[in-house]
């Protein structure tokens, strides 16, 4: 049976084989477990983000983060991380934590000197940025435009360190 | 940002917080000499507060960058 393809757009989306026409499901998306090795770093982010949605009974002045914040920054740590992980350059683990306002901050170290650090804002008014301190002697900048590519080569520099 | 001094490590710092994972110590003289805008003012027996650091909507990169410069500057104290 021949199948007539009017549509390339959406064939092309769907994967359908010309010669054969036969259509294959898009792929899965990637689950860390698939990266092995590589997705450490992203599974240690997701089991501390997963904590901070409860009540801290020793930090009266805890604040869990927003649902806007845990997505923003879920796009943002998703994106860098397989970005990277592409590149056979597995995320680092980091530290996660709450800012007290209801945003979230994640803090990448090497020894005590040199850092990256994510700050996601509480709604969108609020201020996110990442801040860098990569070369010694260094106080570090900021940088209000939370851009994945460059997330991902700021801690691959770390990494590398 | 809040301080204890004069306390026993790990019981007397920051009492209230049972899930205590790290402590660290600070030099006061060393926080002051390297940072002009930075100073450790004592409030009640054996509590001090670090007055100086800005909040982030008041100016985010020089949070950021006396927050990184205390690391730096700062000891493990237990475990």
């Amino acid at each position: 049976m021949t199948i007539t393809i009017e549509d390339t757009t959406a064939a092309n989306e769907w994967g359908i084989d010309e010669e054969t026409q036969v259509a294959s499901p898009p792929p899965a998306p990637v689950t860390p477990d698939e990266w092995g090795d590589g997705a450490l770093g992203l599974k240690s982010i997701y089991k501390q983000l997963s904590g901070l949605s409860q009540p801290d009974p020793d930090d009266e002045d805890f604040v869990p983060p927003t649902e806007f914040a845990m997505v923003r920054l879920l796009e943002v740590v998703q994106s860098t991380a397989y970005g990277m992980m592409a590149s056979q350059c597995p995320m680092p683990e980091g530290s996660v934590m709450a800012d007290y306002s209801g945003g979230i901050r994640i803090e990448w170290w090497h020894d005590r000197e040199y850092c990256v650090t994510l700050v996601i804002g509480h709604d969108e008014e609020s201020k996110s940025y990442v801040f860098v301190k990569l070369d010694e002697g260094d106080p570090g900048s900021v940088n209000e435009r939370v851009l994945p590519v460059r997330l991902a080569s700021q801690l691959k520099t770390l990494s590398e360190m | 940002m809040s301080v204890n001094y004069d306390v026993q490590v790990p019981d007397g710092c920051a009492p209230a917080h049972t899930g205590k994972k790290l402590i660290v110590s600070l030099h006061v003289g060393t926080i002051r000499d390297t940072h002009g805008d930075l100073d450790v003012i004592p409030d009640f027996v054996n509590h001090a507060n670090i007055v100086g650091i800005p909040r982030a909507e008041e100016n985010a990169e020089k949070l950021e960058q006396f927050a990184a410069a205390l690391v730096a500057m700062s000891r493990n104290a237990w475990p």
